[in-house]
């Protein structure tokens, strides 16, 4: 009897050693997880950025490259004003692309943005705060350009 | 010998024991850490979008550049960029494209500095799990929503750049997106 009530006992113990240990070790190996979770909560931020690309081929604002011994780029808006945020222009020299903005502008109204002489008669893209990019070769505008996405 | 009977069953019982937690620990927990670091790669994949530039090449150096963005404004992460060049006539299956070697190539930020490089010597696996690419790389590692440039060596105007975006997440590396760029219209 005594034997038999020993054999109980350990099975008992295998079985409690074992519901605890490994929900414990599941639990040590992943907790590095978690911190991820918050961060990963993404936003469907496509819709936004295919409906800033659209307002730009539509004209607001319109994006003019003139691409003179004194290089610049024109927004001009005909309607009310919808803000976009230029992260960065950037310019081929020949060999490879330059980023010529110190910081991102915020624009909400005409705005000229001057570049450097270096960039006269080449090809620049213009990267949006929505993570558009826009191509424009040396004198056109944006209801012009072919852009790729 | 009823003590010699319990000293066994003890014996068996830590046996046991120890036989479970080390088939826990060597195949199960991998295996669920490898899943949970898939659906994080999942996860990011699906919430994000890669910008593209054009693709301009000097026909005469056989160099080209292309400037990216890898946009999810709700990360800030950092991402491992793999570039290489295939021929135009191979873009409709860009995704099932592995390059045997990897270019020359530099990835530079905004600021005109070089982007930092890591090695991986561990297999990149596709979203689905599946192996991409066994061997060792230095790569260039970028911060997301920052546009970079890529300059690639030994590139002609009739070919593609493709581009990968690498994430390291759970001790795995994964490609959450990729894109290809061509030469535009002129």
């Amino acid at each position: 009897m005594k034997g038999l009530s020993s054999v109980i006992l350990f099975l008992v113990l295998l079985v409690m050693l074992t519901a605890i240990l490994i929900p414990a070790l599941e639990v040590i190996q992943s907790t590095s997880v978690f911190q991820y979770q918050g961060e990963l909560t993404g936003f469907p931020y496509s819709q936004l950025q295919s409906q800033e690309l659209r307002r730009i081929f539509l004209g607001n604002p319109q994006i003019y490259y003139n691409s003179s011994t004194s290089p610049y780029i024109e927004l001009i808006y005909k309607s009310t004003p919808y803000p976009i945020n230029i992260t960065q222009v950037f310019y081929y020299n020949g060999s490879v692309w330059k980023a010529t903005l110190q910081l991102p502008i915020g624009i909400w109204g005409n705005y000229t943005i001057f570049l450097p002489s270096e960039a006269f008669n080449r090809p620049i893209v213009i990267v949006t705060g929505m993570g558009n990019i826009l191509y424009l070769k040396p004198n056109t505008s944006t209801t012009l350009i072919s852009y790729v996405k | 010998m009823p003590a010699l009977g319990e000293f066994f069953l003890v014996v068996a019982a830590v046996l046991l024991g120890i036989l479970v937690i080390s088939y826990i620990s060597a195949v199960l927990v991998p295996q669920e850490n490898f899943a949970m670091s898939q659906q994080r790669a999942i996860n990011l994949a699906s919430s994000s979008t890669i910008a593209v530039g054009p693709l301009m090449v000097d026909p005469v150096n056989r160099v080209a550049s292309a400037v990216f963005e890898f946009y999810n404004p709700g990360v800030s992460t950092n991402l491992t960029v793999i570039v290489f060049q295939v021929n135009s006539s191979l873009v409709s299956s860009v995704g099932q494209l592995v390059p045997n070697s990897l270019p020359a190539y530099i990835v530079y930020l905004p600021s005109g500095s070089n982007a930092s490089v890591v090695k991986i010597d561990t297999p990149i696996y596709d979203l689905s799990g599946r192996v991409l690419l066994n061997g060792t790389y230095k790569v260039y590692t970028v911060p997301a929503n920052v546009p970079f440039t890529v300059k690639v060596y030994g590139v002609s105007s009739n070919q593609v750049l493709v581009i990968w975006f690498l994430w390291y997440t759970g001790g795995y590396w994964f490609r959450v997106s990729y894109s290809f760029t061509g030469v535009p219209p002129s």
